[in-house]
Formats: C-alpha cells, structure tokens, sequence
C-alpha cells in the first residue's frame, strides 16, 4: 500500500517509476515478441515474466503434461459473429478460433499472419498479398483462396456495420502462386491495418451458423462454449504456425473486475487481461503477480453535440474546454496510467503525426465564464452529462461537473447501463455524453468513423469543410509529409474548433501469474495472441 | 405533543435506547444543519487527492480531492429524507388499505391479502432493483409529472415495498379491534365506516403501527444505501452514503478512509434506529 500511495502523490509532469519500469518491460517485451513472429516461428519468445529463459522447454513440457491457461473476463461475449463482435471478450474468443490476414504488435506495428508478405504498387492502389501455405480448417479442409474472398465479400456486403470500412476495395482476385490482389478505388496507405480489423478474422466459404458455429484455421479449437459462463478451447496441434505451447485455453467470464481479481488471487484463474486503473493499482506491486501495463490510443471522448444549441456555438465548445483541466483529471482518475490528452484522437504513440507542441487551450474558468456570456449564456449552462457505467467513468464525469461549475456549467449527472447508453436514444443522440473509445493501430480510423462530417458514428454531429477536407487528404496521400502535414492541421483544428474533449489516453492494464510466460500485451486485450503462451509450473 | 415528550422521556431512562435516540438524534442534527456545519460542499474538489485523515481534513479526502468529512455530513439528509419520507408514505398508504380490508372484510380482504402475501414473498431489494431498472430507463420528457416521479423514484420505490407489509400488521390490529364493543356500540349508532376506521379503531392500532413504522425506518435505511451501493439510487456527485462506498470499494487499498467512514455512518445509523425501534416496541407493549 505504501509504494501504491507513492505512486499516486509523486505523480508530478514525469512518470511516476514503477510505472515507467513497467512500460519499459512491456515494451521489450513487445520488441522481442515481434522479432520472434516474424523470423522465429518455433523459437522461444518473450515473457511478461522476468525469465524468459527456458520457457521453449517448459512449453513442451507443459504441452505434454496438459496444462491449461485459464484467463478470467469481466464480461462475457454477447455476439459472436465476426462480423458485428467488438468486445474484449468477443474478440478474444474468434482471435483464438480464427486467424486474421495481419496483426499489430503492442507498438502498433504489422505482423504477419494468415498473410505472409505484401507488396505494394507504385500508384497505392493494387495490394498483392501473399497467403502461408498449408493451413488447414478445424474440419481438416484446406484454406484456399476463395476462403479469404469470400469473407471479404461477406464484410463488404452493403448495409453491414464493415461496408463503410471496405469500400474502398474494388475487387479481390487470385494472383500469382498463392497470392491475393486486392484493388482499391483510390489509395490508402493504411490499407493493410484496415485488414487488421477486429471483424476481419478469416472464415471457410460458405459458413453456415457462424457466431453459432465455429470452424477456423486458429491455434485453438472450441471444445465447449456456454454462454455467460466459459468457453473451453483445445490446442490446434495442426496450427500452420506450430503447436500452441498450452494444451488448451479457458476463458471464464466472470461478473466483474473484483471476482476476477479474487479468482486469481485464489489460484482459480492464470490472468485477467482488462483490469481497471483502481484495482491494478491494488494489484500493481504484490510480488505474488506480473502486473503488465501497455500504453494504447484508447481515451474516453467527452463530446457536445455541435449541431444544436448550444454546442453549436463556438463560443460554447471554446468554454467547456477552458474549463476543464486534463491533468487534474488525468492525475485524480488514471493516477498515472497513459498519457494525457489533447482533445483530438491522434495521440502521442502515433509519434510520426503527433504535434506534442499543439498544446490544448489552457484551464482559465474565468474566460469560460466571459465565453458563456459573450453566447448568450449569462446565467451559465445547464445540461445533463450522460456516463456509461463502466469503471472509472462515473468518476470522470463527478471530475468534470465540478471543474464545470467554476465555468458556471451545471450539469446533471445521468449514469446508464451500458446497453442503455449504446441504446437508440443515447450516445449518438445525446448532448452532452462520455464515451470510451478503443485502441487503434492508426489515427485515420478514428477520424474517419467519428470526425468526418456524416460519419456512421459521428457523435458529435460535427461538421467541418476544412476537417473533411484534411480527413480525406490523410487518407488518400502517398506522400507522408503531406499526410503529416494533414494531421497536423487536423490535430490545431480540433483543439481549437472541435466538438470534444480527451481528457486522457488509458492504458491497457492485466495481471498475470508468475507462470504465465510468453503473453505479449495487446492494446486491445481482446487480440493478445495466447497460441506462444506458455505455463511453468 | 405531549405523548411524544413522555415518549422521548420514556426512551431516555434505560441507557440502551438512550444511546439509540441519541444516535438518531445526532444524525437529525446534522441532517437539518449538514450544510452549517459541513466546512465544503459535497463536490468541492479543490483540496489535494487522497489524504490520510488530519487536523485539517478530519476524515482525509477521496481520490478526486473532495472532503469526506464534508461529504459524511453532507449525506446525512439525503438517507434520513429518502428513508423517512419513504417509511411515512407507506405507513400512510399501509394504514388506510389495512384498516380498510381489516374492516370490511370479506371478498375485497381476501383479494387484497393473497395479493399482499404474493408481494411480500419477493425480496424487497428485487423488486426495488427492478422497479427502478425499468423507472430509470424510461424516456421522459422533462418537466413532465412522469418524469418528476422518476427523479424521486427511489421514494416511491420504498413505499411501495413497505405498503404491503404495514397494511397486514394493520389487517390483523383491525381484525382483533373490530369485534370489541366500542366498535359495535358505533355501529349501531349508524356512524359512517370511515368515521369508524379512522376514530375507532385507528387509536387502537396506534401502538402496533408505531413499532412497526420504526422497523420499517431501520429496513429503508438499509435498503436506501444498498441502492445507492449497487448504483441505481442516487446520482453522482450526490454525497450518498451507499454510493460513496460503491465509488471507492475499488480504491480500499488507496484511499481506506474514503471507505470506512460512510460505512461507519451507515452502520452506526442503523444500530441506533434499531435500538430505539427495540426500546418504543417494549414501551408500546408495556403501555399497551
């Protein structure tokens, strides 16, 4: 308890070090793991556990002697068809079952997969994708070609919730040898992440009961799934990429945080792969856990509808942001967990485009006042503030409330259960609401869901001709100082202009027992890949 | 007023139900003056995060830098409010429905009380759960009167868990009442029923319906901060006992004070409803 409170009162413009030597340990980790995936198949990796070493014989031995990784979930699956999956705990399931095309690494970077290698042609528009060879199906078929683009027509198929992130495709076709050609409409240098999709795990052609049915070519085979309670899965000894290192994965999807927390405590459970920042602080320094933290491009968007009164105003927008102080917030609420934010998506681990000297505007309540005034709000603002009931949410929003009514914003605050919140009549309708957003391997994601004037998911009804003007620019370039230079503007415009508030970027927090070895953090712990993972006794 | 006077003098004879009415008295106290004797406001962040207790904050302060000796205080109201209002609603409503079957009798009794024994076999947390799931989520316009019992639902919510169990207690007073001669003698006097129910016999139930009022009081106030603990009473920022040990059970390890003491003041409450519920039952009883 005392370095946990060490933490939290030391926590000044820097780091605080325990979670500094954390980071540097995750990202070694995340170097190393990479390294591994791309030229080592087979070979010993890297651990959340101090030694490494010695873990390819443990993963034999473990193998032979039938141990099981046991994984706990505050949560459990809802919808399993890939194609509409979003949840950790979704994800982590079909990520297990299936195999995607491409994977990101903890730094964001692409690692093959199903997908071995990629060219690129000159103009950006014909992608040529080599397939690895000799992957078969749970079932014993052999994947082809035709697999691949049938999913993919799946996901491009119109009024799906992938159609948007597709479109761009103008046709896929078997190329040479065992490659894919995709043809694009226009280019985009982010082409290959868009693959990396959680939807975009790779089924055989014409699946039928899929989310009900489960026949993939990943490292682990379903054995049992009931529904709110676990999901058994047994090593694929037949993965392109070698035999997992465990002889099976099981998932338990528990109530919350704390009776995962106490089923690894009480040796029921090996991890617990999304941890909030309260109880990983609780958890963060007991010798008897790996506690493993990974920065991500995850936040939490505090966002005013901008076509209405009274975010329609500029003036108004302009107010909420003096009046909210990020690093009051970003210390009392992350308590030193990832990063603080600059209300605009693009984040300081997308280091090529991030413009650490845009800073945001800064806390000055007394203007805000003078703002509100100037808008026609004399008496201040009252408003209710929508909070989905996730942990740590709540007390963003009471944060806010009180940095607000300095401003004289008086705001109300409504806590929803998250079904409610992402209901017909919340997040995207609502005023004034709070929402958590993901991590993404690139920034254009982000802005093209969310920022872009129409956007399916354009919350805050915001429009903009510059932005969209920029937004397209950044997608299309080949150019990467013009693409940087695109983002930069687009980074000042949101400051300045823009609909919302990041007041944080969080990190991605699990804890682990000291015989997990060989599990590499992901961002998105839901596509932490589990097939290198290792058990010692 | 008189009787309340002998009562309180009553009370405070025996040290136990003296310690009790104590209790509730000092939590009265700062009920009515919270806002005077609080030195902040119950969402003043302005003090330094996550201090153990000191001179200057007696209890220490919460993670996002709030006083939690102000916030203890400050929560006092808003428990005996919800609980009180909600216990006097029910034994209102739970008088006039149990006089009312207890005296007619008959078809109407037995239709209400299988519905009474139906209600009271469901625990009192569920259904207060599910109400409120169902009030909360409603989409109401404001300003609407829908949407004004929306905002006190958790009120109402426990006065329609209470209701049906005050009105049984009544029932069976009114049953024993109804068949002495002073009610008969009235009868054939040809006064009203309402006039019967209400100065006949209610005198006489008085006692029992006392007892069971403040039992009810010690129940609500449990049931009011377990709400507010499983986060579907009050809303934050409101300084609501039961919510302030949801938003810092994560954080026992952190900020333990922030925990302890709205626990503390929950526990204490309710002990002291209890005794002094335990010393009026044996008055009423000895009276009786």
């Amino acid at each position: 308890m005392p370095d946990a409170r060490k933490i939290y009162s030391t926590y000044g413009d820097e780091q605080p070090d325990i979670s500094r030597r954390r980071f540097l340990k995750a990202m070694a980790a995340g170097a190393a793991g990479f390294v591994m995936v791309a030229c080592a198949p087979g070979g010993t990796g890297t651990t959340s556990a101090p030694d490494a070493e010695g873990s390819a014989a443990g993963a034999e031995e473990a193998a032979l002697t039938g141990a099981v990784l046991r994984i706990g979930w505050a949560g459990a699956p809802a919808n399993l068809d890939p194609i509409s999956a979003s949840a950790d705990t979704e994800i982590a399931l079909l990520n297990a079952i299936y195999d995607y095309l491409v994977d990101t690494d903890v730094e964001n970077n692409l690692v093959p997969r199903l997908a071995t290698d990629w060219e690129v042609s000159d103009d950006g528009l014909t992608y040529t994708v080599t397939i690895a060879e000799g992957v078969t199906f749970h079932n014993g078929d052999p994947l082809t070609l035709d697999d691949i683009i049938w999913t993919f027509d799946r996901l491009r198929s119109p009024d799906t919730a992938t159609a948007d992130l597709f479109a761009n495709i103008e046709s896929i076709e078997p190329g040479e040898g065992n490659t894919l050609v995709f043809t694009l409409t226009e280019p985009n240098p982010d082409f290959m992440y868009t693959l990396t999709d959680n939807h975009a795990v790779i089924l055989q052609a014409n699946a039928e009961n899929i989310g009900s049915e489960f026949n993939g070519t990943g490292p682990f085979i379903l054995d049992s799934y009931t529904p709110a309670d676990r999901a058994t899965l047994s090593a694929n000894p037949n993965y392109f990429q070698g035999a997992p290192g465990v002889a099976g994965i099981e998932f338990l999807f528990l109530g919350d945080n704390e009776a995962a927390v106490n089923a690894l405590r009480g040796g029921v459970i090996d991890a617990v792969m999304r941890l909030d920042n309260a109880t990983y602080l609780s958890l963060v320094d007991d010798p008897g856990f790996n506690a493993v933290e990974v920065p991500t491009n995850g936040h939490d968007l505090v966002r005013l509808r901008a076509d209405r009164e009274p975010g329609s105003d500029p003036l108004v927008r302009e107010a909420f942001k003096l009046a909210t102080d990020r690093q009051a917030i970003f210390d009392r609420t992350q308590y030193g967990f990832g990063a603080v934010g600059h209300d605009h998506p693009i984040g300081p681990l997308y280091a090529a485009y991030y413009a650490d000297d845009l800073e945001p505007l800064p806390h000055d309540p007394a203007r805000a006042r003078e703002l509100l005034t100037l808008a026609g709000y004399e008496d201040g603002l009252e408003m209710t503030l929508y909070v989905p009931n996730a942990p740590g949410r709540p007390a963003l929003a009471e944060a806010l409330a009180a940095q607000w009514a300095e401003a004289g914003i008086n705001v109300t605050i409504e806590v929803q259960e998250e079904a409610v919140y992402y209901g017909d009549e919340g997040w995207l309708e609502v005023d004034l609401g709070i929402t958590p957003w993901g991590s993404r391997p690139v920034p254009q994601l982000y802005l093209d869901l969310a920022y872009e004037c129409g956007a399916q998911w354009n919350e805050a009804h915001y429009c903009n001709d510059d932005l969209d003007e920029l937004i397209v620019t950044a997608r299309t370039t080949l150019d990467e100082e013009e693409r940087a230079a695109a983002y930069r503007e687009i980074q000042r415009i949101l400051i300045e202009d823009g609909p919302v508030i990041i007041p944080y970027f969080f990190a991605s927090l699990a804890v682990f027992s000291p015989a997990v070895q060989n599990v590499e953090l992901h961002p998105f712990p839901g596509r932490t890949n589990l097939y290198r993972a290792t058990l010692s006794s | 007023m008189g009787t309340v006077g002998a009562l309180l003098r009553e009370l405070l004879r025996r040290p136990q139900s003296a310690a009790g009415t104590l209790i509730v008295l000092f939590f009265l106290v700062l009920a009515v003056f919270g806002p005077l004797i609080a030195p902040y406001t119950a969402n003043d962040q302005s003090h330094p995060a996550a201090q153990a207790p000191s001179a200057e904050y007696p209890f220490g302060t919460d993670h996002l830098g709030r006083d939690v000796f102000s916030r203890v205080v400050l929560g006092a109201r808003s428990i005996l409010l919800m609980a009180g209002l909600g216990t006097l609603i029910a034994v209102v409503l739970g008088t006039v429905v149990g006089l009312a079957i207890g005296y007619y009798g008959g078809f109407i009794d037995d239709v209400v009380s299988r519905t009474i024994d139906a209600f009271l076999a469901l625990p009192a947390l569920l259904v207060a759960l599910v109400t409120l799931g169902i009030v909360r989520n409603l989409p109401l316009e404001r300003g609407t009167f829908a949407a004004w019992l929306a905002s006190n639902s958790v009120l109402l919510v426990i006065a329609l868990v209470y209701v049906p169990i005050v009105a049984r207690v009544v029932r069976s007073s009114t049953l024993d009442v109804k068949t002495r001669e002073f009610v008969e003698a009235a009868q054939i006097r040809g006064e009203p029923a309402v006039y019967i129910m209400f100065r006949e016999i209610l005198p006489s139930v008085v006692p029992a319906l006392v007892v069971e009022g403040s039992l009810r009081f010690s129940y609500a106030i449990f049931l009011v901060a377990s709400l507010g603990f499983l986060g579907v009473g009050a809303s934050p920022p409101t300084p609501d006992w039961g919510l302030m040990v949801n938003e810092n059970r994560r954080l026992y390890h952190l900020t333990p004070w922030a925990l302890l003491y709205p626990t503390f003041a929950i526990a204490l409450l309710v002990v002291g409803v209890n005794l002094m519920s335990d010393a009026i039952k044996r008055i009423m009883q000895r009276g009786g």
